[in-house]
């Protein structure tokens, strides 16, 4: 087996809660199970439990906050169970990747928030959100839960991209 | 006196006020188009680019794509200098997104010295390397001081110092800003960072969406007067103020830098 540095297993660690549970609980087995190099394990004794879960969860913290941002209806919607939605979903599925991460977490929320018939969940956020992750130039869909003046209203939502920068328009009913 | 760029101030610093000397980009905004509104800054503004995702800790080869990408955006911006941070954001089996620390060891050191080198030689031009907050104190074989002198010798890069990191990482790790300070050479410190912190829980956090709080401004000074600080730049990513708001910031902190310049 070849030997991983440091900085991969550490990754690994702040990704992986069940990881950091049985790390917390055996340290010399979790650094032996994913080959850290001897010369580079001490820093794993070192570390301090309650400061490792600290940076992991501030990394869940930013992830929602990105996502709310991009979504801020559909958070608002799902009140007192942000959260441990938001905390279910990421046990859940995959870690988004590359610099367009955010969008593409937050489409993929809203996918799990449709899968499991969340209520609070909006189509018509889900689809700009889609469409941010994107490369299409335009998409248009008919949905029934645009927010005017705070009522879901029907309406073609129609999302595209001028000069690069995409944008949002409307016909409500 | 400048400002981290950010989509909603566009139209603002497209008027260019008198508050504005210079804008620091956001690589990975350009990453995907923007290159018009990229070209108009250039002819407004002297810009600095800011990666968040090269992810200089980690150990092997950069990612190649996204330094093609880094170093397009570099060259369209016709960046005084580019930056980035002292820090780790993936590894060849996770993405994790946002900033953690490297162990200050002497592999760690190597990894981000050869990685600074081959940015600098790629873009053909300056780089500094911005410090983080972390929720982690990683007691390894340098002092996280020593680790950035080591750093900034051996590969030519200068410091971004973020004095709102550093405050943060003050108040949580319970050690005094000012004896860090010291601790790091003033001649690598180029560029800074501000923006107010977040408090919640007993604990402080870099959300970047409050105002520049009082203790910020005051370090900020210090940092001044202590080193030859090119250029300071106000970021903002949340609870965006109006332009009037990030105008009285802009000039209030400009004031303080000047008086401590003058003392």
């Amino acid at each position: 087996m070849s030997q991983l540095d440091a900085v991969s297993a550490f990754g690994l660690l702040l990704q992986n809660h069940e990881l950091r549970i049985r790390f917390a609980s055996d340290r010399a087995a979790i650094i032996r199970e994913l080959g850290v190099a001897p010369s580079q394990s001490s820093f794993f004794y070192n570390l301090e439990i309650e400061q490792l879960d600290s940076q992991a969860e501030s990394l869940i913290r930013k992830r929602r906050a990105e996502v709310a941002h991009l979504i801020p209806k559909t958070w608002c919607r799902l009140g007192a169970d942000t959260d441990s939605q938001f905390q279910d979903y990421a046990d859940r599925s995959a870690w988004p990747a590359g610099h367009r991460r955010h969008v593409t977490d937050a489409d993929a929320f809203c996918q799990f928030l449709r899968m499991n018939a969340v209520p609070g969940y909006l189509a018509s956020e889900h689809h700009w959100v889609s469409f941010l992750a994107g490369k299409q130039s335009f998409s248009a869909r008919l949905l029934n839960d645009l927010i005017v003046n705070g009522e879901e209203r029907w309406a073609a939502q129609f999302c595209f991209r001028y000069k690069g920068i995409a944008k949002t328009r409307a016909i409500h009913f | 006196m400048g400002l981290g760029f950010r989509q909603p101030f566009t139209d603002w610093v497209l008027t260019q006020p008198d508050a504005i000397d210079c804008l620091e980009v956001t690589a990975e905004h350009f990453f995907n188009g923007g290159e018009e509104l990229l070209v108009r800054l250039r002819e407004l503004y002297p810009l600095s680019v800011h990666g968040l995702g090269l992810s200089l800790g980690t150990p092997g080869p950069l990612d190649e794509q996204t330094l093609c990408q880094f170093q397009r955006v570099v060259e369209l911006a016709d960046a005084r200098w580019t930056s980035e941070h002292i820090a780790f954001t993936r590894t060849d089996k996770v993405d994790l997104g946002h900033l953690n620390p490297v162990p200050f060891t002497e592999d760690s050191l190597k990894t981000l010295i050869d990685h600074a080198r081959e940015v600098m030689d790629r873009c053909q031009k300056p780089l500094l390397l911005e410090n983080i907050t972390s929720y982690l104190l990683v007691p390894e074989q340098f002092e996280e001081t020593d680790f950035i002198n080591r750093l900034c010798q051996s590969s030519g890069v200068g410091l971004l110092l973020d004095v709102t990191n550093l405050f943060i990482n003050s108040r949580n790790h319970s050690f005094d800003p000012i004896d860090w300070l010291h601790q790091i050479a003033p001649e690598s410190i180029r560029q800074l960072h501000i923006v107010g912190y977040s408090f919640s829980e007993g604990v402080w956090h870099d959300r970047h969406c409050e105002p520049i709080q009082d203790e910020l401004l005051e370090l900020a000074a210090t940092v001044i007067a202590y080193a030859p600080v090119e250029s300071v730049i106000v970021e903002r990513d949340g609870a965006f103020p109006t332009m009037s708001q990030m105008r009285c910031e802009l000039r209030r902190l400009e004031e303080i830098c000047e008086s401590a310049r003058c003392s």
